[in-house]
């Protein structure tokens, strides 16, 4: 009982500085992550003002039902996870090739512009990109038809065609989200030791087997920690991303509903704090499951790699 | 040390009881001890010696002037009760998600708009509302109290408490057609008084007009309007056996209005479901409204205010508003306003259809009601609110009439969300409004009916999960066909009603149906 307690102590004292460094990092995740963790009680509850989060009566699963009650569930979950998956692959699959082809492009300026060019989109709002997506595909004034008609073929209506709408969500979450994570690859990239490529060169490899030998095993740990990261997140749809890019389109919800866009429209009337609550609680309960299970893939593979 | 102590606390006591007494102005003894505000209150009337700020939550975009205008109430009010109004907004296309959440954010606010359609039963449930007693009233709100109709505060109980100041005003709501008077002289058409007229000059509109969508209907609120007008004038063709569709509108519930049985049943299994839908399924092939109108964000009023469109349907005071602004900004478009209800009659609103209502956790519940007191009674604080400053804003033609001013598109009449602090005795009509205005009322109000249901209030909470469901096939399948999405109207409200099956409508139906009766128990027919 002492020992322990006692090293770790003296871990403390020895290494102060790295705790210390740390100190802010664990504020933030105490304060955002683990303090309203407590609110979960809220899945269980019948909420009111009055008595609050911890005085509301309790209902034990019946915030639950509503969610499996339509059948929807079933359907809504799918979506979710297959365009989570669908998102995970194409960007970092983009991602890891825009990082090369930049690290091996010789012009710095260039460089420099073509990677602030492509991390500019993550700064654009959803709520600008559904309307960017209204003014394209609008049946009656947008640009594409408009383009079609002075052409001379016929208009199409996108927002009542199911099948193109999985290929336009996929596409603008690459407009947004690959300019992101290229700089976190490339990053990785400089970080390679430059004498590896220099070997290399003196052995005649060519710039292709220098990427699949040297560049793509060196940066190995980082994109398995982020697929690892990104797979915490994969029973979340991005709300903002499904609700204004299809404009919350009715005709077209069998390919595009996810569980947060499922949620809001049945509770936007309704206001029932509990019921949201459950719907993030199942949430969080699979997609927790789903990072144990990636994660004990990865340790049984590539054990350094692995997060826990 | 303790003896100086003791004599302070003596000291500081004497002050606080004397301060009682005097109550003189602004003595601040606002940082001081708790127990003083326990003595003063205990003493004659309410205590006004703290100065305070009130946060009041308002639905809309803040107009230009807000501020100025609320510059000279605040004068008023300062004087009067030594309190000050803080405005803040929620706009429209944010409101349904932002309203709840200011209630649960733990923000510090005192007053905000409510009524039947907006939240107030749903947060008066949850103890969003500070409950306001008769004896508050009387002793904060005096004017109110004098004035308020007896009916309106009985509309306005929830379990027999009330929680809001519903508005001292009757109010007719029926809709109307606005209409391109320029348009309608190029094409030959003398009225939209029918159906059929609207049609002709809607289809005028499509096959010259390629640059506009006659009618541009937008996926919020107003995509009911169109569908709701149809199924009024088949409802009351069917004369005493009319439905009557029970609040929530979300829920799709209607019921015989003359069934003492009170067979409850959605809309869908009505038998003029088909008629209404295959209507605007007929509208919308023609191309009166948008392909893509259940993706349209912008609604048919803003669209015919920029030009994008020819006709709109709105509410009559809606109407009143955008008439005026129009004239101003457009009077070549020669803006004319028909009737759109076809017969069908025209409703009185309950007096809840607008109202204020104090914050459940308010500081200073008992200086909002006062605020309220005087925004609804004082002649100064009401005419600021509703019409903006008099001589920038508008100026007085009568006891009951104003006009408008240029600088109204800074402050337009009637449309600060000050819907709640109406009152009759001090109301203003416009002066150079819609010329037919008075035509259109009279018609309506040979036929005005209250509904029979109109005060039916449904109390959800044995049947959330039903409400969920239900309300999430409103918001999705049921939108299309309220826009006449369908290519096989029959089959598809046979979908429809076996998804409802499914979501356990039947329940629903049930509660309501216990409700419904219960209703009619206490509220024999009139």
């Amino acid at each position: 009982m002492k020992r322990p307690q006692n090293a770790f102590l003296r871990d403390l004292k020895e290494n102060r500085v790295k705790w210390l460094m740390l100190l802010p990092a664990a504020i933030v995740v105490i304060l955002m992550c683990y303090i309203p963790m407590g609110g979960i009680v809220l899945a269980f509850k019948e909420y009111n003002y009055h008595d609050g989060i911890f005085g509301s009566p309790w209902v034990a699963f019946k915030n639950f039902e509503y969610f499996f009650q339509s059948g929807k569930a079933w359907s809504v979950t799918r979506n979710t996870i297959l365009y989570n998956l669908a998102f995970l692959f194409m960007n970092t699959f983009l991602q890891i090739t825009c990082a090369i082809l930049l690290s091996e492009l010789a012009g710095k300026w260039f460089k420099r512009i073509t990677q602030s060019v492509m991390f500019f989109p993550y700064f654009i709002s959803w709520v600008v990109v559904g309307a960017f997506i209204y003014n394209m595909f609008n049946y009656e004034f947008g640009a594409v038809n408009t383009f079609l008609e002075s052409v001379g073929l016929d208009p199409v209506d996108i927002y009542s065609n199911k099948a193109i709408w999985p290929f336009i969500l996929i596409g603008v979450s690459a407009f947004k989200n690959v300019g992101y994570g290229t700089v976190m690859y490339l990053a990785s990239i400089m970080n390679i030791d430059g004498q590896l490529y220099e070997a290399a060169d003196l052995d005649g490899a060519s710039m292709w087997q220098k990427i699949r030998y040297i560049t793509l095993p060196g940066i190995r740990p980082t994109i398995v920690i982020l697929f690892l990261l990104a797979i915490g997140t994969i029973m979340k749809g991005d709300f903002q991303m499904f609700w204004q890019v299809t404009g919350n389109n009715p005709m077209v919800l069998d390919v595009t509903d996810v569980i947060d866009t499922y949620v809001t429209r049945s509770l936007l009337q309704l206001q029932e704090f509990g019921m949201t609550s459950a719907a993030g609680l199942y949430q969080s309960v699979f997609s927790f499951l789903l990072v144990l299970l990636a994660n004990k893939l990865v340790k049984k593979v590539e054990p350094d790699y692995a997060l826990f | 040390m303790k003896k100086t102590a003791k004599l302070l606390a003596l000291v500081l006591a004497l002050i606080l009881v004397l301060s009682a007494f005097t109550a003189c102005g602004q003595t601040g003894n606002s940082s001081s001890a708790p127990p003083s505000s326990a003595g003063s209150a205990a003493a004659s009337g309410p205590d006004i010696s703290e100065e305070v700020t009130l946060t009041m939550y308002l639905i809309g975009d803040r107009p230009v002037d807000n501020d100025l205008v609320f510059e000279k109430i605040n004068e008023r009010l300062k004087e009067a009760i030594n309190a000050t109004i803080d405005v803040k907004f929620m706009s429209w296309s944010e409101y349904e998600q932002k309203y709840p959440l200011i209630f649960a954010s733990g923000e510090d606010w005192d007053i905000i708009f409510t009524a039947d359609w907006c939240f107030y039963n749903a947060q008066a449930t949850k103890q969003g509302f500070w409950e306001i007693t008769q004896e508050a009233l009387e002793t904060y709100a005096p004017m109110t109290a004098e004035s308020m109709y007896p009916e309106a505060w009985e509309q306005a109980k929830v379990d027999g408490k009330v929680y809001m100041l519903p508005m001292n005003y009757q109010e007719l709501t029926a809709y109307v057609w606005m209409a391109r008077g320029d348009l309608m002289d190029k094409y030959g058409i003398e009225s939209l008084d029918t159906f059929e007229d609207a049609e002709a000059y809607m289809q005028a509109i499509v096959d010259n007009e390629p640059s506009m969508i006659p009618l541009d209907v937008g996926s919020d609120y107003d995509r009911q309007f169109v569908f709701d007008l149809m199924w009024n004038v088949e409802s009351n063709a069917k004369g005493n056996d009319r439905y009557a569709v029970l609040p929530p509108a979300n829920l799709i519930t209607c019921v015989g209005e003359n069934d003492p049985e009170a067979n409850v049943m959605s809309t869908l299994d009505t038998d003029i479901f088909l008629n209404v839908l295959n209507h605007v399924k007929d509208w919308k092939d023609r191309g009166f409204w948008s392909k893509n109108a259940v993706v349209n964000t912008q609604n048919n009023t803003e669209s015919f205010q920029a030009g994008k469109s020819a006709l709109a349907v709105m509410n009559i005071n809606t109407a009143k508003s955008l008439y005026a602004t129009l004239q101003a900004e457009h009077p070549e478009w020669d803006v004319r306003v028909f009737d759109a209800m076809n017969g069908a009659p025209a409703t009185i609103q309950s007096y809840l259809a607008n109202g204020m209502s104090i914050f459940s956790k308010s500081k200073n519940p008992e200086r909002a009601l006062m605020a309220l007191d005087y925004l609804r009674n004082d002649p100064t604080c009401n005419d600021l609110f509703c019409y903006g400053i008099e001589g920038v804003h508008w100026e007085a033609v009568g006891d009951h009439g104003l006009k408008s001013l240029p600088q109204s598109s800074n402050y337009a009449y009637d449309s600060n969300c000050n819907w709640g602090v109406r009152n009759d005795a001090t109301w203003r009509t416009v002066e150079g409004g819609i010329p037919n205005q008075d035509e259109l009322v009279e018609n309506w109000k040979t036929t005005a009916r209250s509904g029979r249901y109109l005060t039916f209030v449904f109390d959800d909470s044995e049947v959330k999960n039903e409400v969920a469901a239900v309300s999430e096939i409103y918001n999705s399948d049921y939108k299309l066909l309220q826009l006449g999405f369908t290519d096989d109207p029959e089959g598809d409200i046979q979908k429809l009603q076996e998804k409802l099956t499914a979501a356990g409508v039947d329940k629903l139906q049930e509660a309501f149906k216990t409700q419904v009766l219960a209703f009619n128990e206490s509220h024999s027919a009139e």
